[in-house]
């Protein structure tokens, strides 16, 4: 009888130590397939990113390419061409003296030619960022800024803190690109007095925002839904590894924000 | 002593219900029908022939451990094979939720089965093998609050 007792206590401590066991073994093998299924995911996901990330560079690469041979066509092909007429207006001008008759319509023709001309060289110089590779990025917009400011309908301000003309030259590309893309807005859509670009780059993360005093975003929602424009941010913003952000700003108008980590050159 | 019949039957159907919640790949309702039909059927059995209302259910208790540790399992066999990649294994309430389950039910597995044989024999280890259960029960509980803290995070 008592053996009897012994025998069951025995069994049940034997049972609870199997049942035990069996619940290890059953979570250690759960949370070693576990562990190489989500690593195998991860390398996955980080493969399709980086697939992502190089059609996207490949993409912009080519839309810089194709810009600069239009900027290259525009300076050499359409503005020379201006320069030409411009030239045989001259001689024309000359050659028929001092008719009043044709006076006036000479004039306009001249300034319609000196204007399409400007329009050119805008076009082409918009086109074309070559003095990110000569002249660093804070250079080119601070040149971009003096441009716009020359234009007389919006005033816009510079503030660069850090090192930005350190980040790699594709990546200051890429930036000058967004911060084109949201001025191109601002003159679009947000009927701005002024506008203000801060860059800040420190020990490798980088924060550029673009602000303006406009009439701000649209039914006063805080998170703008993403157009054409927008979305070609994003993407670029994809190729730096950032987030791009863009809401209301205080008072009033809108304000940019693109934080991204970045490589010294 | 009926009051031990009635929990086992509820008891098995929320736990099942909680697993299959929890579930990707959720279990057939059907197969949860016929689970809990089974539990209250040995319930049945064993409160009419086997246990009666004097003493524990220990039938009916060994076949809920048994059905709630399939079940348990099932839960596992989906958390492998649809792997949410996104959070850590220890991160999803079905995995804290299960082992609870497991433990609990595995660890107390032979408890329930020998109870009777252990009470009618006046065995002085009976008591004491109790605070066993009431250890696992602590554990269980601590489970349970983890698959509650995931569920929010989630």
């Amino acid at each position: 009888m008592h053996e009897g007792r012994v025998d069951l206590v025995a069994i049940l401590i034997a049972g609870t130590c199997g049942a035990f066991l069996f619940v290890a073994a059953i979570v250690a093998f759960v949370m070693q397939y576990y562990k190489r299924v989500f690593i195998h995911q991860q390398e996955l996901k980080t493969k399709e990113l980086e697939k992502e990330r190089d059609l996207l560079l490949a993409l912009m690469q080519g839309r810089e390419n194709e810009q600069k041979r239009l900027a290259e066509e525009l300076h050499d092909g359409l503005a020379v061409d201006i320069t030409v007429i411009n030239q045989q207006l001259y001689i024309l001008r000359k050659q028929l003296g001092e008719q009043e008759q044709y006076s006036a319509q000479l004039n306009t023709i001249k300034e319609m030619l000196v204007s399409a001309g400007e329009n050119v060289r805008a076009m082409s110089h918009n086109l074309t960022p070559a003095n990110i590779e000569k002249f660093g990025l804070v250079n080119t917009l601070t040149d971009m800024i003096a441009h716009i400011n020359r234009s007389g309908e919006i005033k816009a301000e510079l503030h660069a803190e850090g090192t930005p003309n350190d980040i790699n030259k594709n990546d200051q590309l890429i930036v000058y690109r967004i911060i084109q893309e949201l001025i191109q807005n601002i003159h679009k859509h947000a009927e701005a007095s002024s506008l203000y670009i801060n860059i800040a780059a420190h020990n490798g993360n980088a924060v550029v925002s673009v602000a303006d005093n406009g009439k701000g975003l649209p039914n006063g929602n805080e998170q703008l839904n993403f157009g054409i424009g927008l979305t070609n941010i994003e993407s670029r913003a994809k190729l730096l590894n950032g987030i791009f952000t863009i809401m209301a700003n205080t008072p009033n108008g809108t304000i940019a924000i693109l934080r991204f980590p970045y490589k010294t050159m | 002593m009926w009051l031990y019949y009635i929990y086992t039957i509820v008891e098995f159907a929320m736990l099942t219900a909680a697993l299959q919640r929890l579930q990707y790949q959720k279990m057939p309702i059907a197969t949860i029908g016929i689970l809990i039909l089974i539990n209250t059927a040995c319930v049945i059995v064993d409160v009419s022939y086997i246990s009666g209302l004097d003493l524990y259910n220990s039938f009916s208790k060994s076949v809920e451990a048994l059905l709630l540790i399939g079940v348990s399992l099932y839960a596992f066999y989906d958390l492998l094979k649809y792997p949410d990649t996104n959070k850590f294994l220890g991160q999803s309430p079905l995995f804290w939720l299960a082992l609870g389950i497991l433990i609990y039910m595995a660890g107390n597995l032979t408890l329930f089965a020998i109870d009777n044989i252990l009470y009618k024999q006046n065995n002085p280890a009976y008591k004491d093998i109790w605070d066993l259960h009431s250890v696992l029960n602590i554990v269980f509980n601590l489970f349970f609050i983890k698959t509650i803290l995931c569920m929010k995070e989630e």
